[in-house]
Parts: structure tokens; sequence; C-alpha cells
């Protein structure tokens, strides 16, 4: 029965489309993968929000496992992340949390960390958002991982969760004294 | 004269740069500038609506990374280190003309492989059909033939044929209707898909709006801000008097309103206007502003630079504001001596 098999073609093309179309659903999107990963962290020089007399670079951390965390008080994603962060600085004393308050007003910022919390060791304040062009920040909150020597391990797009904290960024710590 | 429009323009451009950053910003300052960022634009994808062309999109990073192609291109890049500086930030994804390389193979080659194998499949199928002596002149029973070659009677034959006209027919009208329903049929002329660029085609028709619906404030403060722009302060002042009520309760439109009096030529209005806005509002630097460019405009040097020292010391420090407020500062204690 040779012509059986040829009946087969078309339903093993169905099926590797089926296969693809199902991948594509378990998919987001939304998601756009860095090309900064891998990458040195673009160097900045910015004034910290609380005190804007001071700066902050990336440099001052060299030697040092970090994450920049992209927030701004008008973001309600982040509303929904701060508890996990604030967890995070809790649990991880040596891992400084670095924050880039982004496209925000000063009175607001200060604000909004009066009351939800600061889990940030300090935060750079970028005005407007021209740091965050360089770290191609497109969707609020945004978390980088940066290592000791100053190269971007990881990015993570969207509120973190204990889950992605957990299974993504603290592998990426092993190392460093919890 | 010329100073304080010119002073005008540039806080005007300072303070809707910061404050309204959300806002589309209309109106071009340097064509050549802005044909390159069109050109470069309808080639970039928008981050966040991802739909949208870089140049059509009005969400906030849109509007940042056109401000930042538009520097580009005033600092000399060519095209080419301009798509660069965005793909080295986001990604190839930021092009809708994806590069050719290993991980793009697919969707390059893809559609080629499928039509060639599909050619294959259809003169190895051809072949042996006509092995078999089975092809006759007409396709459609032929094919009816293959699958059950016994039954082909002349009924099923005319059938066959009837079904194939039938499909003929209904595949593009149907298309057609489903078309005409959910599409778009308008946007195949590509006059009417162009739209209008002229800004000061919409600025008019925005004014012909305005006049039919005259209560509609925030319009006509759109509209007097986008003539402020467009250097016509008299039309601004025309537009502006017609929301006298709201501009009174508000210092950061009476600042808008004073520059648009101070443009056309009306210092006496803009004198009045500004001393309203200062007691309604003591701490606002664009106002503290005028009112020193005002007393700069009167030979009051002194004055000028008390007002615009106040101004300083409420924007923010080492910004493009505070250094332009500087400079004046400087221009008038100059002048003073």
């Amino acid at each position: 029965m040779k012509r059986f098999w040829w009946f087969l073609i078309p339903l093993l093309a169905f099926a590797v489309l089926v296969f693809f179309l199902a991948r594509g659903l378990t998919k987001d999107p939304g998601y756009v993968p860095s090309p900064l990963v891998g990458k040195p962290a673009p160097t900045f020089d910015l004034p910290q929000l609380q005190n804007p007399k001071l700066t902050f670079a990336p440099e001052d951390l060299k030697g040092r496992i970090w994450l920049l965390n992209v927030w701004a008080s008008w973001c309600v994603s982040c509303r929904a992340e701060h508890p996990v962060l604030i967890d995070f600085a809790r649990s991880h004393p040596d891992v400084p949390v670095i924050g880039l308050d982004y496209k925000d007003q000063r009175p607001d910022a200060l604000n909004w960390l009066k009351q939800q919390g600061n889990p940030y060791v300090l935060s750079a304040f970028d005005a407007d958002g021209r740091v965050g062009i360089d770290y191609g920040v497109y969707g609020v909150p945004e978390t980088y991982v940066i290592d000791q020597a100053g190269v971007i391990r990881y990015k993570h797009v969207g509120p973190l969760t204990p889950e992605v904290v957990k299974t993504l960024i603290e592998p990426l710590l092993k190392g460093v004294p919890q | 004269m010329s100073w304080f429009v010119k002073a005008c323009a540039v806080i005007l451009i300072a303070a809707s740069s910061a404050a309204y950053a959300g806002e589309a910003q209309p109106l071009a300052q340097n064509p050549v500038v802005e044909t390159r960022l069109n050109a470069i634009s309808e080639n970039l994808r928008c981050l966040v609506c991802q739909n949208e062309t870089l140049a059509a999109s009005r969400s906030d990073l849109a509007e940042d990374l056109r401000r930042e192609v538009r520097h580009l291109i005033e600092a000399g890049k060519s095209d080419n280190e301009i798509i660069e500086f965005l793909v080295s930030r986001y990604g190839d994804y930021v092009l809708y003309n994806p590069p050719f390389k290993a991980t793009t193979v697919l969707l390059w080659l893809g559609p080629f492989a499928l039509l060639a194998g599909g050619i294959v499949g259809l003169i190895l199928f051809l072949r042996k059909r006509s092995r078999q002596g089975l092809v006759d002149e007409d396709d459609a029973t032929s094919v009816a033939e293959t699958i059950t070659p016994t039954a082909a009677t002349g009924g099923q034959r005319s059938a066959g044929r009837w079904l194939v006209v039938l499909m003929l027919v209904v595949i593009p009208v149907g298309g057609a209707l489903v078309y005409l329903k959910v599409g778009n049929p308008a946007a195949l002329d590509p006059a009417r898909v162009k739209g209008d660029p002229d800004p000061e085609v919409m600025v008019a028709r925005l004014a012909a709006k305005l006049e039919a619906n005259p209560d509609d404030a925030q319009g006509w403060q759109l509209l007097a801000r986008a003539y402020l722009v467009m250097n016509r302060p008299a039309d601004a002042v025309k537009a502006y008097n017609r929301i006298l009520p709201v501009i009174k309760k508000n210092p950061d439109l009476m600042g808008d309103y004073v520059e648009a009096l101070a443009g056309s030529g009306d210092m006496v209005g803009a004198r009045t206007w500004v001393n309203k806005a200062l007691q309604l509002d003591a701490k606002n630097p664009k106002i503290l502003f005028l009112a020193g460019g005002l007393a700069f405009e009167q030979g009051n040097f002194p004055e000028a630079i008390r007002y615009w020292e106040k101004s300083l010391k409420l924007v923010e420090p080492n910004s493009k504001e505070a250094q332009f407020i500087q400079e004046n500062i400087a221009e008038a204690k100059s002048r003073s001596k």
C-alpha cells in the first residue's frame, strides 16, 4: 500500500503547523528579547532621587553583583512588585538593589517611597528617560542583574514575582554570601 | 522685542518638553531633520504598541525615541548609525525588515522552501498520474476518478464541474464581502491614507472645529499653544480670549497668555496679567521668568534680575531652563552696569 503513505504527508504537515501554533500560544507576544544580556551595563551618571547633589554611576558598584530596578510612581505594576522587592532586599543584604526612577516627578517619587517602603539602597533619578533608552527600557518595571564585572546577566520585563526571584534571579547570585 | 519672543519660544519649548512630554509634539523645527526622522522611523517598530511604526505611535516611549533620533540626526549621524543605535538597545525586534542571519533563516527562506516543496510534490503527483494514464482535459473530474475510478459516472462528472464553477464564484465574492464588512476599503487609496501632515492645515481645521463648538476650553488651549509655537502670538491671544474665565483660575495658563500678549506687542496687557498670575502663584518659575522678561524689556534690570533669581531657585538645578535663566541674569547684569 504505497499510496497510503502519501496521505500521511498532509497529516504530518498539519502536525508541524499545530506544533508551531501551539508553541506560539504559550509565548508572550509582548516580550522583546534584550540584546544587552551578556554585554557590559551602559554607563551613566545621574543625580540621586533623595539627594540630588549626589550622583550614582554603575561603576560605583564594580566588583559586586547588584540589581537595577526601573520604577516610577506613576507605574501601576511597580506597586504590585514592590513587596517582592522589599522582601528581596531584606533577605539579600549583600546584593544592593538600586532603583532607576524613570520619567518621574521628584516629589511624587519621594512620596511613593514613603508610602510603599524603600527597598533601594538609593535611586537614580532619570527625569527624561535618557538612561532608560540606553538600557532598552520599554515597559516599567524592569529589573537587571548586573555582575561583578559590570555585565548584565539577566533582564526581567514586568513585575517581579517570588517565582521569578527564586528560579531566575537567585541562581545568578550563587557565591554571594546571603 | 525679538529678544523677548525668542526667550519665550525657548522657555515654551523647554517647558513643553518637560511638562507635556506625553503630548504629541506636532510642529517641525527643521523640515530636513523631520523628513529624515520620518523616513527612518517608518521602518522601526514601536516597542510599546508593537504593531505601529515609531513614526505613527503616540506612546511616551515613541516620543522619547523620536526625540533621540532627532538628536542623532542633528549630530550628523548616518541612517545606519542611527538604526544601529536602536538595535543595540532594543534588538532586531525594532526592525520591520529583520536582517538575514542564523536565527532568521527559517523566516526568510521558509516560504520559498514551502513553495519549492509544493512544486516538487505537484510535479511528482502529475507525473505519476500521467504514467497511470489518468489525466484527461478536465482536471476536476480526473481527481474524482483517482479517488473512485470505477464509480465515475456522467452525473458525478457534471456535479464535479458545477462544484468547481461554484467555488470559483463563491470564494472571491465571499472574500470581497467579508473584506467590505471587516476591512477598510478606503485604505486602498494611498492619497487618503497619507493624511494631512501639514500643521497649518491641521491648526486651521482645529480652529474651524472650535468655532462650531466654542465651549471646548481644552481645544482652545491646544489651539492657542499651537499658534504660540507657530510664532503667531496675535492669533494665540485671540484663542486665549475665548477662555478667559478658565485662564483666571490657572496660573500656568496665565503664563502662556502673558507670553502670547507680550509676543503680540501688548506689553501693558502682559504686565497686568503677569501681576495677576503672581498674586495667584508667586512660586511659579515660568511666571517669575516672564515677569523678569517684562522688567528687562522696560529697562528695569535690577527688577529683572530679582525675578529671574527667584525663578532660578525653583527650577531643576543644572537643567536647560536653569542654564538659560543664568544666561539671562548675566545679560541683565552686564546691561545694568
